[in-house]
């Protein structure tokens, strides 16, 4: 299943990722903290499908 | 993803990705990040970092033209996140507002195709998600990487 998927997820993942140890000009910023809240407690009544 | 995307940068240890969008208003800095809701769930923020205030704006209307471009990169962040991590991963995401959901619905519509070969795509409104049906609206979305 996982050698048919590669050339899927490989003609989807278009783009360049570049992997960095982190953002400094990040650090200390609020980061989405109120819709996380919204989220979580949405997320929290939601019935999450079986696999 | 037949979109053109942006290049993003990203910080595995901290779930987050910077990427660029460059249109008619000039270079705007974009945010994302992922943040687990209960085990496997994670939540989706994006928005907007201001380099004046330092602040993350996640309700600004960029209006930099390039918004098929930048919802683009956000579906190929949260592909790539799901790629990368547990297989049994819930990504979570919904606009700030009725019009953003819309263009996320939109989106979602344009790569249907292409994302249910890879991915399970879950529609929410309310407690019991459904599989995802075009053309019909919902309030938040759920995607899981297909074993």
């Amino acid at each position: 299943m996982r050698t048919t998927e590669k050339p899927i997820i490989n003609k989807t993942l278009k783009g360049k990722f570049t992997k960095v140890d982190s953002f400094p000009f990040l650090e200390g910023v609020e980061m989405f903290t109120k819709k996380n809240k919204e989220a979580k407690e949405y997320l929290a009544n939601v019935i999450l499908p079986s696999r | 993803m037949n979109e053109p995307v942006y290049d993003v940068k990203y910080s595995a240890s901290e779930n987050q990705y910077v990427f660029e969008s460059i249109g008619k208003n000039g270079t705007i800095i974009k945010v994302v990040q992922l943040v687990e809701m209960q085990d496997n769930v994670y939540n989706l923020g994006f928005g907007d970092f201001n380099p004046i205030t330092g602040q993350i704006n996640d309700d600004v209307k960029s209006e930099n033209g390039d918004m098929v471009k930048v919802l683009a990169t956000v579906l190929n962040i949260a592909n790539q996140f799901l790629t990368e991590n547990n297989p049994m991963t819930y990504v979570h995401f919904k606009g700030s507002d009725l019009l953003r959901n819309r263009l996320y619905q939109i989106a979602i519509n344009q790569y249907y195709d292409e994302f249910s070969d890879v991915f399970e795509i879950y529609g929410l409104n309310g407690r019991i998600p459904e599989p995802f049906k075009k053309n019909k609206f919902y309030e938040a979305f759920l995607i899981r990487k297909l074993f």
